[in-house]
């Protein structure tokens, strides 16, 4: 029972990251129905960002979070406007090659830029442990969950309760209607790139403030698809339960079965569940429409 | 259709033949002949880039049939280029069997991997088959990489390379030719089963898979048909790619290789057996560009000196994926059409 918990408390807070990136990825297809394959690299970008101003500029940290996230949302938007608008009603698969390619584009360009180590980050929050149900787990993880889970429950509110979120939802839900009751597809498009990127930034920043920031983070991007396709591909409330869980079932699969397939199953269990659920139940757990089968 | 000016066609088999006029054929066997004398004139640096990109024509064809004729998105070509390229290993090194006895189940055993997935797009198509195939991709290589006994983990297994006889296949020259030969059939194979029944009903899939269930077509079967056909094809070229460097590992096939593989399709033209060998050649030949240019631009620009040699293939892949596809959409097989078209029409084209 222990040893259940030591595994299933860390998993559950260090899920919670996947819940972030996966808000990102969310807030992109609910607003235009394209899968950003490069939020993994936005996730390391926002933590290289504040690397960037905060240790090699020396700004204030504050300063220096504002600055980085700033830039992060011009990534966001400029992407957007360069890449993905030219390829309106372009098939899918145009699409998705078109965020994989920004992947790689934008891996190549951190690579170019910070090597391939492991980079030290300011860190935000003390050095200490918290005992939960008689767990002790570092502060780090207790401080990450609570600012993740902030950061979507915010978000669910700005969908569901501000003007422009509800924009967006209408224009999720219906873009030509949405057009006719005078919502800027083009602004709520930029606005909605701008958004995940800056939330999927903050998510790489305070993950990256814990372990250091280095090249294969930008794994979790494509892991986190298992909690989009889990929570089905709109919901913002299924992404925030989903997302502990797959990383409690990470962090279980790693401490039950690593002894016998020879370690490493955390790096694969996530598309295991990615591939389960679109077998079982493609439109996810509370997604909003019935995926189209053949 | 344009054929050259005062050429009819009187019969069927003038209107299905792919090589139609004389100076075609003409133009085709001096091809044929430049590919043959091409390894007695070159060094063997060009040689090596040669069977590079005749394994990936192969490679690449199989892909372009799940992909590009049937619409089925594979992220994971590479992953099933490596069943390929371990089940001979495992044949060879662990059971001690001939390359050519591997060489149909190399095929086989990918083309059937390739068969499950198959039948998993019944359930869900588009970005969601992408979806599975990507994991996919992962959950093969972490196979492959933790199955120890089997292949060898992450030192992979050794490949001696195959005889016929007393004659080993150990010199470049002599594997030129063996690509040279799989390639030539593999797109021989794949030109025909383009306009065949087959092709025309992937085809169908791939555009409307509901007209084609209308019209007869059984949209299942050429899903699983096409999987199966397309990883056959990537199976061999890993049995080929693995005889080539002589080892059988974990790391030349991971998931930038898949989308160097989409990337081929892409700017080549999806859908088009000439577009992948263009779109072969002109990746190959831009991967081989930026690795001679990344230390010269290391040595010019000293800041960057140390990482240019990693940054650079990714930023020219991700920058090319992305420009071709604004630009380019319809990949270099239609330009290749256009310019066609404009030469047979002159003085009339624009």
């Amino acid at each position: 029972m222990e040893q259940f918990l030591g595994y299933l408390i860390p998993g559950l807070m260090l899920g919670t990251v996947y819940t972030v990136i996966a808000l990102g990825f969310i807030t992109i297809y609910r607003t235009t129905q394209v899968l950003n394959m490069a939020q993994g690299e936005f996730f390391l970008l926002g933590a290289y960002a504040v690397f960037f101003t905060v240790s090699q500029l020396g700004l204030p940290i504050w300063l220096g979070l504002f600055l980085a996230f700033a830039l992060l949302a011009l990534l966001g938007a400029s992407t957007e406007r360069l890449a993905l608008r030219p390829l309106v009603g372009q098939p899918v698969f145009a699409i998705i090659l078109m965020t994989l390619g920004l992947a790689v584009f934008l891996k190549g360009v951190m690579v170019l830029i910070w090597a391939d180590s492991i980079l030290p980050m300011p860190s935000l929050f003390g050095i200490g442990g918290i005992k939960v149900l008689s767990i002790t787990v570092p502060t780090q993880y207790v401080w990450f969950a609570v600012i993740s889970l902030v950061i979507s429950i915010t978000l669910v509110y700005f969908f569901n309760r501000t003007k422009i979120g509800l924009m967006m939802t209408a224009a999720a839900d219906d873009i030509q209607v949405a057009q006719s009751c005078g919502v800027s597809v083009n602004k709520i498009t930029a606005a909605a790139w701008m958004i995940a990127a800056v939330i999927t930034g903050i998510g790489g920043f305070l993950l990256c403030s814990i372990t250091g920031v280095y090249q294969e983070m930008g794994a979790l991007g494509l892991r986190s698809l298992a909690v989009v396709l889990a929570a089905g591909m709109e919901s913002l409330g299924g992404a925030m339960i989903m997302g502990p869980v797959v990383g409690a079932i990470e962090m279980l699969a790693a401490g039950y079965l690593d002894p016998y397939v020879g370690g490493g199953i955390r790096d694969i269990i996530a598309f295991v569940v990615l591939i389960i659920f679109l077998l079982f139940r493609p439109q996810g757990l509370f997604g909003w429409k019935i995926i189209e089968r053949v | 259709m344009i054929k050259p000016s005062g050429v009819f066609n009187y019969r069927y088999s003038q209107d299905m033949a792919v090589i139609r006029t004389k100076p075609q054929w003409i133009t085709f066997a001096l091809f044929l002949l430049a590919l043959v004398v091409f390894p007695f004139v070159s060094s063997q640096y060009a040689m090596g880039i040669a069977i590079t990109m005749m394994i990936y024509i192969v490679a690449a064809q199989g892909l372009n049939i799940t992909t590009g004729f049937a619409g089925l998105i594979n992220m994971a070509n590479s992953a099933f280029m490596a069943i390929g390229a371990f089940t001979t290993g495992i044949m060879t090194v662990k059971f001690g069997l001939s390359h050519w006895i591997a060489f149909p189940f190399a095929g086989l055993v990918a083309g059937l991997i390739g068969v499950i997935f198959g039948v998993f797009s019944f359930r869900v198509k588009g970005l969601y088959l992408a979806l599975i195939t990507i994991g996919a991709q992962f959950i093969i290589m972490y196979i492959l990489l933790h199955w120890n006994s089997m292949t060898g983990g992450v030192t992979g297994l050794n490949i001696t390379p195959p005889h016929i006889g007393s004659f080993s296949f150990a010199s470049t020259i002599s594997m030129y030719f063996l690509s040279l030969i799989v390639c030539v059939i593999v797109v021989y194979l794949v030109r025909n089963i383009a306009r065949s029944k087959v092709g025309r009903a992937f085809i169908a899939v791939r555009d409307n898979d509901v007209a084609a269930e209308v019209i007869g077509v059984n949209v299942k079967a050429y899903k699983t048909l096409s999987f199966f056909v397309g990883c056959f094809f990537t199976g061999i070229a890993g049995w080929l790619w693995c005889i080539y460097v002589g080892v059988a590992s974990v790391d030349h096939y991971n998931l930038l290789e898949s989308i160097w593989f989409l990337a081929i399709l892409v700017i080549g033209g999806m859908g088009s057996v000439l577009g992948v060998i263009l779109g072969v050649v002109f990746v190959e030949a831009l991967k081989t560009v930026t690795v001679l240019l990344g230390p010269i631009v290391g040595d010019a620009i000293p800041a960057i000196g140390e990482t240019i040699g990693t940054a650079l293939p990714l930023l020219v892949l991700g920058l090319v994926v992305i420009l071709a596809l604004i630009y380019e959409p319809r990949g270099l097989a239609h330009r290749w059409e256009i310019i066609k078209r404009s030469y047979r029409l002159w003085p009339y084209s624009r």
